[in-house]
């Protein structure tokens, strides 16, 4: 957890152009990740933070949004970067898990087939050699039986495994940086504590720079260094994980952490 | 998986029963005088007598559809007003029928697929809007304006194709095409607006999912994306489409083109049926078609549940 | 969220520019088709169905054959005879194509409107029936519509329409002459009813689940009441978008029919019937068969342009496909 930031993200305005005008989703944020950390981004939904990730990873781009400032990958501008130059960070550079497993895999491919095309867009070798990656990583991520995972359709995993699954296709290729935006979110509350240990274990033995986006404070004290509190747009407050927790300095971070101070009961009953 | 299979089979053969007694009453028992309509406008009383027997007008109903569909199956039906066997000329209609439906549809859904995803891809550019206009046209235009155009200018005035008649494709190919290319295009024109419009839709819809935020995410290349993930899922309920579409050919747009450039297939044979108001060669035509569409059907049903996975798990449930 | 439901639909389509287009050309139609005794009194002179084979008409103070001696009727003399065969003579019967225009317009739109208005209430009672009772009820309506939609809609019509060509329709108390237009309403009406129940049996299904639904039964509401006082309400604006679609379908069904022989039959005239009389002159007189197909084409065009504006004001985020088209004959319209 030293060295120059990995990713800096510097006065990240995001805009989308609707019927009644402009909306300011990311109004001006700014975040560095460093090797090796597990940087949490919290806020309620519309807060901006899964926006802010989608930006990073260029997917935000079309006609409808406005994109200015400065995200920074080890150094290099992406935002003025190519189509073609972003293509090749994504899955093998900087890798994204969703929220959803079961439906970011698509249905009609099954599971191994979908690791091996992520893994062939990037990694000139031979089917077999493809084919034994895709397991080696399955194993790595716990999966007990690869082959048989890798044979199956997604509708046919439960999500816990769904969600190792996608975590193992994004790591495969040793990204430097692995965005995770609400991983455990539509999990069950004993698999979601499974898939977080899973994440810190990768970013502990792969020294893999992490920025978790949740809303649930209970995610973010099992695994994150630091925290950035976001807030209509903007990052309200930010620093390491203790002085989040317990000396809170903007309000808006004691009231979520007042919420669950007080919810008091089994999570996983939304 | 296979008492699915069963039932779904069990069932066809219901709705394949129920259509054969549906096609008795309309022909044998719902006209007014049906023996005599059968026998046609230029029968003798003894023509009249014969095919009250033949066709069992004195037995009780239920005896009376055995016997008709003794009839119809054994390939006795006859046309008596025209003298001649029925299933032999639906025999014999069939090639040109099925090259004219085949080929029309090859051509429609092959442009379809391009102006869908042209137009789902430039979504609310010009592109899109014009593919659409032209979409919606198309599927308004009635194969008579069409055709008429076609024939008209086309074959007539310019003599660019025959204006009839039908080549068998073993006997000469490009012949065979020639003579095609003028009723393909007017069968496929009316079909390409609608399939564009679904796929278009289908695209739309399919660009918003997950799985295709995740393809781009692990750095898969754009037309990568469009093709191996967007179409490939669009296309999925086309296939469905396409089985009804194409089955319910041979019983609509066929006809009238055949008809109207004389390709001599099993659509002209009812075509003339009818004008004749011949009933014995509309009542096995019909018969055949609807059986043809409910197989056909049962077909594409089947073959959905190995095209998309989850349909699989949804009927074992 | 201002306005009612209505209202905003209504705002909606009023901002459409496809809808209104194909409203006023729909408009346009009818107001052609109605004017047909005006024109055909004050202007033509002449009845659809008055042949003029060995007459002449005075153009531009020459008088011109309105059949040749070979046979070939003249074509449109526009205004140049006081408006009189204005689009032309119709064949060796020498008619007044433009008068059989506008009255064969009448027929067609009468069939067409008729017939869906029949089908769009019976599968109106069809889908709430089957949907609301579920159970042996929905078995049997389903199924039987499982056979309707088992033929082809053109071959079905076909089929019907010959077996009562020549004897008419009797089924107890009503009878039905062979050559009634209603005939081929009736026949339109009972094929098009199964494939407009298939989508509203959808949207009662889907209904009666819903809360407002269910608040009604536990209020005590009867079977009657639940389905007349909650659930058509709520069927109506799918209903009056599958009926716009219905009658652009059934315009095209009845021209196939007539044009094969078992839809209207002589002495009544329609498109259709035009068509088919066009189609033997198509060397000679391309018109003939031109005129009343183009006919066809903008009125079925000016449907889709409602409908599909219909469609999209009444649920913008539907899938809304409604199409009308001359092979298959179908309507599908998707709810969100």
């Amino acid at each position: 957890m030293s060295g120059p930031p990995v990713l800096e993200v510097d006065g990240l305005r995001v805009g989308f152009a609707g019927e009644t005008g402009l909306t300011q989703a990311v109004d001006g944020v700014s975040l560095a990740l460093r090797a090796g950390e597990v940087l949490a981004i919290v806020g309620e939904s519309g807060s901006g933070k899964s926006v802010t990730a989608l930006s990073v990873m260029g997917l935000v781009r079309g006609s409808q949004a406005l994109v200015e400032g400065s995200v920074r990958f080890e150094g290099k501008e992406l935002l003025d970067a190519g189509e073609e130059e972003l293509r090749r960070l994504r899955g093998a550079r900087i890798a994204m898990v969703f929220q959803d497993p079961s439906s970011s895999f698509n249905p009609v491919y099954r599971v191994g087939n979908q690791i091996d095309e992520a893994l062939r867009a990037h990694r000139a070798l031979s089917a077999r050699e493809v084919r034994e990656l895709t397991l080696r990583t399955l194993g790595a991520a716990g999966i007990a039986d690869p082959e048989r995972l890798a044979a199956s359709y997604p509708h046919e995993l439960s999500g816990g495994m769904c969600q190792r699954a996608m975590i193992a296709m994004a790591v495969a290729l040793e990204p430097s940086v692995l965005i995770a935006d609400e991983p455990t979110t539509a999990l069950d509350v004993t698999i979601q504590a499974q898939v977080l240990e899973l994440l810190a274990r990768l970013n502990r033995e792969r020294n893999l720079a992490t920025l978790l986006i949740t809303h649930d404070l209970g995610v973010v004290a099992e695994v994150a260094d630091r925290v950035a509190v976001m807030q209509g747009g903007r990052v309200v407050e930010e620093g390491p994980l203790e002085q989040i927790f317990y000396e809170p300095q903007h309000s808006h971070t004691r009231e979520l952490l007042e919420a669950l101070a007080h919810l008091g009961r089994p999570r996983g009953a939304s | 998986m296979s008492a699915f299979l069963l039932k779904r089979l069990a069932r066809m053969l219901g709705v394949l029963f129920v259509i054969s007694v549906a096609v008795f009453l309309i022909f044998n028992v719902m006209p007014n005088e049906p023996a005599a309509q059968i026998a046609g406008k230029s029968a003798t009383p003894q023509l009249i007598a014969q095919v009250e027997e033949t066709w069992g007008f004195d037995e009780p109903l239920p005896e009376q559809y055995l016997t008709v569909m003794k009839l119809t199956f054994t390939g006795e039906l006859v046309s008596y007003t025209r003298q001649l066997d029925v299933d032999e000329e639906i025999w014999k209609g069939l090639p040109a029928t099925l090259s004219l439906c085949l080929g029309a549809a090859v051509i429609w859904l092959l442009l379809a697929i391009v102006f869908g995803y042209l137009s789902a891809f430039r979504a609310g550019k010009a592109t899109d809007r014009v593919l659409m206009l032209v979409s919606l046209i198309s599927i308004s235009l009635p194969i008579f304006l069409v055709s008429s155009l076609a024939l008209n200018y086309l074959s007539y005035k310019l003599e660019l194709f025959p204006s009839s008649g039908y080549v068998g494709i073993t006997e000469d190919p490009l012949d065979w095409a020639y003579h095609l290319i003028l009723p393909w295009t007017t069968m496929a024109v009316l079909f390409v607006g609608l399939y564009a419009r679904v796929l278009r839709a289908n695209l739309l819809e399919v660009m918003d999912e997950d799985y295709v935020r995740t393809a781009r995410a692990k750095g898969l290349g754009e037309r990568q994306v469009r093709i191996r993930h967007v179409l490939r899922n669009a296309l999925l309920p086309i296939v469905t489409l396409f089985g009804l579409d194409f089955a319910a050919l041979i019983g609509g747009a066929a006809i009238i083109t055949e008809y109207i450039f004389s390709l001599g297939g099993i659509g002209q044979l009812t075509a003339n049926a009818v004008a004749d108001l011949d009933l014995p060669p509309v009542m096995a035509l019909s018969m055949l078609a609807a059986f043809f569409v409910v197989v056909l059907n049962t077909l594409v049903d089947i073959a959905y549940t190995w095209l998309d996975p989850r349909i699989k798990l949804e009927r074992a449930q | 969220m201002e306005g009612s439901p209505r209202r905003t639909a209504l705002r909606r389509l009023r901002g459409d520019r496809g809808a209104i287009a194909g409203l006023v050309l729909f408009a346009a139609i009818v107001v052609f088709v109605l004017a047909a005794p005006l024109w055909a009194n004050h202007v033509a002179d002449t009845g659809p169905n008055a042949t003029h084979t060995t007459e002449k008409v005075e153009v531009d103070g020459e008088p011109r054959e309105v059949v040749s001696v070979e046979g070939k009727p003249v074509g449109p003399l526009w205004l140049g005879a006081g408006g009189k065969f204005f689009l032309g003579a119709d064949g060796r019967l020498g008619r007044d194509e433009m008068v059989r225009l506008m009255y064969g317009g009448r027929t067609s739109l009468f069939i067409s409107l008729t017939a869906s208005l029949i089908a769009t209430l019976s599968a109106l009672a069809l889908a709430l029936l089957a949907g609301w009772f579920r159970g042996r009820v929905d078995a049997v309506i389903s199924f039987l519509l499982d056979v309707i939609w088992a033929f082809p809609v053109l071959l079905l019509g076909i089929a019907l329409g010959t077996a009562l060509a020549v004897g008419g329709l009797q089924l107890g108390p009503l009878s039905i002459s062979a050559g009634s237009i209603w005939i081929p309403t009736l026949i339109g009406a009972f094929v098009f009813a199964a494939y407009i129940a298939r989508p509203l049996r959808g949207e009662v299904l889907a209904l009666r689940e819903q809360e407002f639904v269910k608040a009604a039964v536990a209020g005590g509401a009867g079977s009657g009441r639940v389905m007349l006082g909650e659930l058509l309400p709520n069927l109506v604006p799918t209903a009056i978008v599958l009926f716009t679609v219905n009658v652009a379908n059934m315009m095209l069904l009845e021209a196939g029919l007539s044009f094969l022989g078992a839809g209207v039959q002589a002495p009544d005239a329609s498109w259709g019937t035009m068509i088919a009389g066009g189609f033997e002159q198509i060397v000679s007189s391309p018109r003939l068969m031109i005129l009343p197909s183009t006919m066809i084409f903008l009125t079925v065009l000016s449907l889709n342009l409602i409908g599909d504006g219909l469609g999209t004001a009444l649920n913008p985020r539907s899938r809304a496909t409604t199409e009308a088209h001359t092979g298959r004959f179908e309507a599908e319209y998707e709810g969100a």
